[in-house]
């Protein structure tokens, strides 16, 4: 407030400087002519008037109040002897004198007067009429708040301008305070005074600022200021968090992937799609050619390991066991010895079909109608040698014999059934192979009337499946396994088994898998 | 004892001390003024609590130094004002609070000063300055203003062909000293051309510049220059003697033309011994100190009017009378 009011009394001080200035340099010019020479003086006057647009006229009086020469227009030519200006410029020669501010209609007008030597030795007085309207505006112009306004007046407290009606008790405010600042309450405002002199006259300047107007515009200010700051705060935070996300997040998002590869198995790892900075793109498709990698790794170590297998397996199918074989050949010896050519004649015709089904020119899948020719000559070859100590049943349905299956699946079981379940069987032996469709599946279902096998020991070959050193259960376990490695986990091979009653074992083969199967 | 000094911190800090005594200067950098000033401090400083505050040519400033002081209690102050016309609010600022003001130096209007009870003046007396200007001019001419001293009056023309460096336009001294220094002339019968008058605002390097600018309208028609002040007369002598019209080592009324100045400051004291200038008028600084320490004796009522040593002019003015120095006086 103290810096408005200063301002503004700079803005006069140097309006009134700037008349000043003129009048002491036309004082100075009119002092240095050792004659007036009016046209020139004319001239003189007309150029200031031009310069200085707050000055509207300029004349010199002589001592008597005599016009000797104006600006061009200035007709007024009357003498000016007992005007009050002119007699306040005699009576201080050494001071310009102001008048009062007067206003005609929206402008405001006062005149300068100074006592001056002219062409030397003579006397009189110049009189410069001033607009003082721009000076008027540029207060107006002052947002003072609520009743704020500016009075100015002279050193008796005359007043020579106020931008508003003055209430009564103001002239002793400004007596009591002469200049200086303070803070008044007039009219229940409370106002910020500030009064000093103006340089270069005897007149005062008062100004009364609104302290509750400023204050709360001051406090507007502040709200607006902190409304501001808080967007900005908030806005900053955004950004932050958008950068920071822009970071974090990828990397989020690949740390969740690589968890999810870290639950799911590297087989099943997905690629990961992540957009980020460079570096995080890097990541991630450094990190996605490293799954890539990993899974063809991974398949590599399947087909390996199936090659592996089918190779052992193969190894497995081709071990045709030798006591058979060797039982086979005694049988055959005994059997000429006691002239039962007929019957060696059989069991090597047999035993012949037998061999060339086992060895299949070394194919590894053969219709189902050789397997059960394969696993007949088995049996014929076994009942002929344990002299009918057992009857077989072989029944297949007519509509699967044509469906190529893994070779010398059916032999193996059969022979567990003959070997363990009915061999020590006194008599009335039985073992019976069924062969049919059921769905989606071939179902072989090899049933003896043995002795059973014990809980325990079924529960030791079905743990045999899935343990590559267990050596109990060979056979269906070579079963089971080449199922499996050529089937699927669809295939299986069950065991049922009621002891004294028999025990029934049923190999499903998916029917996919049969006709996709080309090996 | 603790509660003493206590009381004594907050007797000062929070009011002036009878004794306190401040002095306000228009401006730092004016030779006469800073030679009285010194006059006034080497004075006082024994009986007061002295504060001395410069307003940089400011009037507001001096307004804002001199509210301080008197909120702070002062009730003794000495103004070398920036704007004479601002002595009225400062008489009236200084009634309100119960302070005497001794204005020096810049006279305040004397209808500001009139029936005033907490106020003096005191100054030198310009007129009577501008008088003995007038006077030593007369000394060259001679005493017969029908038959001039033809040394000087170097045309003949029976004219006292004059210049005047003036101080501050609106300062009382530049207008009374050109004033009463011309019209002494004419009054006797002394007819003056003046030939130019040049405000040179009281300073040497302004005196300088004008004369170095105007050296063309005058040349060696001049036969003598008026300064309002030593430090003027010296600047335009600066320029003179760069141009070597003025002569070393020759006695002073062989130099083409003579300048008489006003102060008898150092400066132009010099000019005087370097024969350089004629002559000038004692501004007596001492005097006026002591004359300024009798009126703050007398506002403050320790002593009566008439114990005050000096004439008493108005009321509550003191002129000091100068009083010429030419070399014989040295």
């Amino acid at each position: 407030m103290e810096e408005t009011s200063n301002q503004v009394l700079t803005n006069y001080e140097y309006y009134f400087e700037g008349a000043v200035d003129v009048s002491s340099a036309v004082e100075q010019r009119l002092q240095e002519e050792t004659s007036i020479n009016k046209t020139e003086m004319n001239v003189y006057f007309d150029l200031i008037r031009t310069l200085k647009t707050e000055i509207t006229d300029i004349a010199l009086y002589s001592n008597a109040g005599n016009l000797i020469v104006g600006t061009t227009g200035l007709e007024d030519a009357t003498n000016k002897a007992d005007e009050k200006w002119f007699e306040g410029a005699q009576s201080n020669q050494l001071v310009n004198v102001f008048s009062s501010i007067e206003s005609t209609g929206s402008s405001y007008f006062f005149t300068l007067s100074k006592y001056v030597m002219y062409s030397n030795e003579q006397h009189g007085v110049v009189n410069f009429t001033l607009d003082f309207t721009k000076a008027i505006q540029n207060i107006s112009d002052i947002d003072l708040g609520e009743g704020g306004h500016v009075v100015i007046y002279d050193k008796n407290y005359n007043i020579v301008y106020k931008s508003d009606p003055l209430e009564s008790e103001e002239i002793n405010i400004f007596k009591n305070l002469v200049f200086g600042t303070e803070n008044v309450t007039l009219n229940s405002h409370n106002y910020f005074l500030s009064i000093n002199t103006i340089y270069n006259t005897t007149w005062r300047l008062a100004m009364y600022s609104n302290v509750d107007y400023i204050e709360k515009t001051t406090n507007l200010f502040l709200i607006a200021d902190l409304a501001i700051s808080i967007s900005v705060l908030i806005i900053i935070i955004m950004i932050i968090i958008g950068i920071s996300n822009s970071i974090t997040r990828p990397i989020y998002l690949l740390r969740l992937a690589m968890n999810d590869v870290s639950k799911t198995g590297y087989i099943n790892a997905k690629e990961v799609h992540v957009h980020g900075s460079l570096e995080v793109e890097d990541l991630t498709n450094n990190y996605n050619q490293m799954i890539k990698r990993i899974s063809t790794l991974m398949d590599q170590v399947v087909v390996e390991q199936n090659l592996k297998r089918k190779s052992e397996l193969r190894v497995l199918q081709n071990q045709i066991n030798p006591h058979f074989l060797y039982n086979t050949l005694d049988s055959i010896i005994y059997e000429v010895e006691i002239n039962e050519n007929d019957v060696a004649a059989r069991m090597i015709i047999a035993l012949s079909k037998f061999f060339r089904i086992s060895l299949s020119n070394g194919k590894t899948i053969i219709p189902v109608k050789d397997e059960v020719e394969h696993v007949r000559n088995y049996l014929l070859i076994q009942v002929m040698r344990l002299k009918d100590k057992f009857t077989f049943d072989i029944d297949v349905d007519d509509n699967i014999l044509n469906y190529e299956v893994v070779k010398l699946i059916l032999q193996p079981i059969v022979e567990n059934a003959v070997i363990h379940g009915i061999k020590n069987k006194t008599d009335g032996g039985y073992v019976s192979i069924k062969g049919k469709l059921d769905g989606d599946y071939i179902k072989f279902i090899i049933a003896d009337n043995g002795f059973g096998i014990l809980d325990d020991k079924i529960k030791e070959i079905y743990d045999s499946f899935s343990d590559p050193n267990a050596h109990k259960g060979v056979g269906i376990k070579n079963v089971y396994q080449r199922l499996r490695l050529y089937y699927g986990e669809t295939a299986d091979v069950i065991i049922e088994s009621e002891l004294d009653c028999g025990t029934t074992i049923t190999l499903i083969i998916p029917l996919s898998g049969v006709q996709n199967n080309e090996e | 004892m603790t509660l003493a000094f206590t009381c004594g911190l907050l007797l000062t800090s929070c009011s002036g001390a009878v004794n306190d005594f401040s002095i306000y200067i228009y401006d730092e950098d004016d030779t006469f003024i800073n030679k009285l000033r010194a006059d006034i401090v080497s004075k006082t400083n024994q009986e007061y609590d002295l504060k001395v505050s410069y307003a940089s040519k400011n009037q507001r400033k001096q307004n804002e130094q001199i509210n301080a002081a008197l909120d702070e209690g002062q009730k003794l102050l000495a103004i070398n004002m920036v704007d004479r016309l601002a002595a009225s609010a400062l008489i009236e600022k200084c009634s309100v609070n119960d302070a005497n003001v001794v204005f020096f130096n810049r006279e305040p209007l004397e209808e500001d000063m009139e029936g005033k009870t907490n106020a003096f003046y005191v100054g030198s007396d310009p007129a009577y300055e501008g008088k003995l200007q007038a006077q030593l001019a007369i000394n060259l001419f001679g005493s017969n203003p029908d038959a001039l001293n033809s040394k000087f009056d170097k045309n003949g023309d029976g004219k006292i062909q004059a210049l005047i460096l003036k101080g501050e336009i609106g300062h009382q001294d530049a207008e009374q000293r050109s004033k009463y220094c011309i019209s002494t002339l004419t009054d006797d019968g002394y007819d003056v051309d003046l030939l130019g008058t040049y405000y040179c605002n009281w300073n040497r390097t302004t005196a300088y510049n004008t004369v170095k600018e105007k050296y063309e309208d005058f040349k060696d028609n001049v036969e003598v220059i008026f300064s309002n002040n030593d430090d003027m007369a010296c600047g335009a002598i600066d320029y003179f003697v760069e141009k070597d019209l003025f002569l070393r080592n020759v006695d002073v009324t062989e130099q083409p033309f003579q300048v008489i100045g006003v102060d008898g400051t150092d400066v132009g004291i010099k000019g005087i011994e370097n024969n350089f200038m004629y002559g000038t008028i004692l501004n007596d600084s001492e005097k006026q100190a002591d004359a300024i320490v009798d009126a703050l004796h007398y506002l403050q009522g320790s002593i009566t009017k008439d114990e005050i040593n000096y004439d008493v002019v108005r009321d509550n003015y003191i002129y000091i009378k100068g009083s010429s120095i030419t070399k014989s006086d040295l």
